[in-house]
């Protein structure tokens, strides 16, 4: 993680989103090692809902601003993971397609990182 | 223009940045964030003025938006405001939870400038016509000494200051100068007061304008969601003009306008006045090779619409060729 580079802005970055984006930059090192431990949680067999209902959770969040800050990759794969999650919580079955959801997650995990 | 006093509720901070940010872009300055809806009911509780409107996300811990937004629409003052609800498209099937616990509105994350400026638009349109209800009220206190032969049943007449009431023939004129295209997306709808005569004999000149007024303002708020401007043709009709598509359910329209109606019913007993039976007309829309006398006809045949009703031969949609 190359965390000298946290306050790059976007280029074209509007002057009244500046510091929303600091917000989000700061609050994303928190938001990765939070996923990485329900991630581990799931792994290790935990009780699987309460975990992915948190990642889905923050893949909300993460959906809700990432976009508007200049990150619409970032945005659009945390969307998928929020809708896949929730799809399967609602089923019923939070684990039916952990198997193509997790690489998802890694990815996402991946890309923020870039971001510090 | 007054600046709207709004608050927004959502617990991600990066987000609440974002939203004030892009509705400062928009000129909206007023603005009041707060992460959580206990914090939002504190804010409400102890804030001197009122709001003028929600932003309330839906998907927050302990009390979602959805609740938030049935607690607000609880407080009296708050009935009538505008309440937005902020989703994600994942949680879009809450919408219908939001909007059966009164919100007024949605609008989906990301934020999409354009998106975001329309429905403050309409929350604006929402406050404005509200102001202008409560204006109407000292207006009419101000009109006890109008002569009662300015108002005949049979005449046209403009009873309620609002940017959408206009003059009849204003109505008309404004049909002529549309070219054949923008006249093609319009249509007319006719609302009979079908007891309106009885009410003209019972009350004074301010009464029956007070009683107009009054159910100009229920339409109008039934109509909320589409651009219209109305006009009182006189007899107790009102005609409306609205896109071509606004209308799709005139029965559900009419419906909803006698409910809206029905909740004054003890009102206009005290004031010995028979509640309004509304009848609504089928939208009447021109084709897009009607002729010149055919427009000027527009408004009188969904006028005659709505003194026929609904019930007999039923078409969603009428086209006057």
């Amino acid at each position: 993680m190359n965390r000298n580079a946290a306050t790059k802005m976007p280029d074209g970055l509007p002057e009244v989103l500046k510091a929303a984006h600091q917000v989000f930059i700061t609050l994303t090192t928190d938001r990765i090692l939070r996923i990485e431990a329900l991630t581990q949680a799931v792994h290790k067999g935990q009780e699987p809902a309460p975990a992915l209902t948190e990642i889905a959770q923050i893949a909300h969040k993460i959906a809700g601003v990432a976009g508007t800050l200049g990150y619409p990759e970032i945005g659009d794969s945390a969307r998928s993971i929020e809708q896949k999650l929730k799809s399967d919580l609602a089923a019923g079955a939070p684990l039916r397609n952990w198997d193509s959801i997790a690489p998802e997650i890694e990815d996402l995990l991946d890309a923020l990182e870039e971001l510090l | 223009m007054k600046d709207l006093r709004i608050l927004a509720v959502d617990d991600d901070r990066a987000f609440q940045m974002v939203l004030q940010g892009t509705l400062a872009q928009l000129g909206y300055n007023d603005v009041t964030s707060v992460p959580s809806a206990a914090a939002a009911l504190k804010v409400i509780r102890n804030s001197p003025q009122l709001f003028d409107g929600f932003l309330l996300d839906i998907e927050m811990p302990e009390v979602d938006g959805v609740e938030l937004c049935r607690r607000i629409r609880g407080m009296s003052v708050y009935r009538k405001t505008p309440i937005i609800m902020v989703t994600s498209l994942a949680d879009k099937h809450f919408v219908d939870s939001a909007f059966a616990a009164g919100a007024t509105d949605y609008f989906t994350k990301p934020l999409d400038e354009i998106e975001l400026r329309a429905r403050l638009q309409v929350m604006r349109q929402l406050v404005d016509e509200r102001q202008r209800a409560l204006d109407l009220l000292d207006e009419l206190k101000s009109w006890s000494d109008l002569p009662k032969s300015k108002v005949k049943f049979d005449a046209p007449l403009s009873v309620i200051s609002a940017n959408w009431m206009v003059e009849y023939l204003a109505m008309q004129n404004h049909l002529l100068t549309l070219n054949r295209l923008q006249l093609f997306g319009h249509a007319a709808i006719g609302f009979t007061v079908t007891n309106a005569s009885d009410a003209f004999r019972l009350t004074d000149h301010v009464g029956y304008i007070d009683y107009l007024a009054n159910i100009a303002t229920v339409v109008a708020e039934t109509l909320k969601t589409s651009p219209f401007s109305m006009a009182h043709a006189g007899q107790g009709d009102f005609v409306v003009l609205t896109n071509r598509t606004a209308v799709s359910d005139p029965k559900g329209l009419q419906e909803e306008v006698r409910a809206g109606i029905a909740s004054y019913h003890k009102l206009y007993s005290s004031l010995g006045l028979p509640t309004p039976v509304i009848q609504v007309g089928r939208p009447v829309s021109a084709s897009i090779f009607s002729q010149r006398a055919e427009i000027s006809s527009l408004l009188d045949r969904a006028r005659m619409s709505s003194q026929i009703g609904l019930e007999e031969g039923f078409s969603p949609q009428k086209q006057w060729n």
